[in-house]
């Protein structure tokens, strides 16, 4: 039996994969990518989220904000220092990597508009984040990484309650109301897109076969549609997918994947697009991609300049 | 750079007496003080009753997992 497929058979079994002894070339590959991942999504949430932290209501909330982007900060920081025990140079991939080259979501490039944003932002995208890090933490084959979402886990769902709190508060107000509306329009598909491609599309996942993670694509999809939706029915909110008896799923009301117009976030239902367009559409990035990942190196590279001065 | 002198620490911590010390997390740092620092506030998802910092460097290993893929013979490092 060869390396891979005696890998496989025996994390099938429950082997729990603990050190680069135990692994092939394939499963280093498929753990490093979505590590990778990972860190850069926990590490790129935090500036769109800086947009708009001055304009918190109340210094409470001003702290929580502040809060939630440590722990963030700290799940970041999770995932590279797993990889640099993989041997990956992460100094490198943090402070010398083209901002194309950053794995965030594509929702990440935007600048928020308003505080109603942040809490969307919490309450769907960090959702997202708690489904399919929650995914990994259930079923991941990596030792360490299983141990690590402990806490992970646990702050994720600290997040997505806040988010959840900001959208239910910001419902009694009539105006805000229109906000949290026009918010959900555009961050509802987004978030979709987080679980990528539908699964009748991909040929096979080493990340699946592997047990990096447990679930498809559209598994975590339903998953996260399965809680979104009934929180945004319960405070009033309108969106674009509801629970079908028959097919005992959730389905969407719009096409979907769909083109999307970056410069006023705005979903052209008109336009149904593919996932090859999409896949697109995230390698273009978004319009703040560069500046984002600028301001995560800028300081980095401030202290290497004033080291070569002081020399 | 400094980042070439920093070194690993892993981290273990109690949550209430009584309960398992359990293996946390790592930082790097580039001493025992600014590891303690690190690791406070990168791990500050309980209320901890302890935690340690441990140079990696220093463990003592008694026994370890022996690799899927070793060598046939080869001791594990």
């Amino acid at each position: 039996m060869d390396q891979a497929a005696l890998l496989k058979e025996k994390i099938q079994n429950g082997f729990i994969v603990e050190g680069l002894e135990d692994m092939n070339e394939e499963y280093l590959n498929a753990l490093k990518q979505t590590l990778t991942i990972v860190g850069d999504t926990e590490l790129l949430s935090i500036p769109p989220l800086l947009t708009v932290y001055d304009q918190a209501p109340t210094l409470n909330s001003k702290i929580t904000a502040l809060a939630i982007m440590q722990d963030e900060i700290g799940h970041a920081h999770i995932a590279y220092r797993l990889l640099k025990d993989l041997g990956q140079d992460v100094d490198e991939l943090l402070y010398k990597r083209e901002p194309h080259r950053w794995k965030n979501p594509y929702a990440f490039d935007f600048e928020l508009s308003n505080w109603i944003e942040l809490g969307v932002f919490n309450a769907f995208f960090d959702r997202a984040g708690y489904t399919l890090l929650g995914d990994a933490f259930e079923h991941t084959s990596y030792g360490p990484w299983k141990r690590a979402l402990v806490k992970v886990d646990k702050e994720e769902l600290f997040h997505l309650r806040n988010g959840e709190i900001i959208m239910r508060t910001a419902m009694q107000d009539p105006q805000l109301r229109e906000e949290v509306q026009k918010a959900v329009d555009w961050m509802f598909l987004m978030a979709l897109e987080f679980f990528g491609v539908e699964d009748r599309l991909k040929s096979r996942s080493a990340q699946l076969e592997y047990r990096l993670k447990g679930r498809t694509n559209d598994e975590l999809r339903q998953k996260w549609l399965s809680t979104a939706v009934p929180f945004c029915e319960s405070i009033g909110v309108k969106v674009p997918a509801h629970y079908d008896e028959e097919q005992q799923k959730y389905v969407l009301d719009v096409p979907f994947p769909c083109k999307f117009d970056p410069v006023n976030k705005k979903w052209l239902f008109d336009q149904p697009d593919t996932w090859d367009n999409v896949i697109k559409r995230f390698k273009q990035r978004g319009p703040q991609n560069k500046q984002f990942v600028e301001r995560i190196q800028k300081g980095a590279k401030e202290l290497e300049q004033l080291r070569k001065d002081a020399v | 750079m400094a980042a070439k002198q920093r070194k690993t620490f892993d981290i273990f911590a109690r949550i209430k007496r009584g309960g398992e010390l359990i293996h946390i997390g790592t930082v790097e740092a580039e001493n025992e003080k600014l590891a303690k620092v690190y690791a406070s506030f990168t791990y500050d998802e309980e209320d901890w009753s302890e935690m340690i910092v441990v140079d990696r460097s220093q463990f003592v290993w008694v026994k370890k997992p022996h690799g899927l893929f070793a060598q046939k013979g080869e001791r594990v490092r």
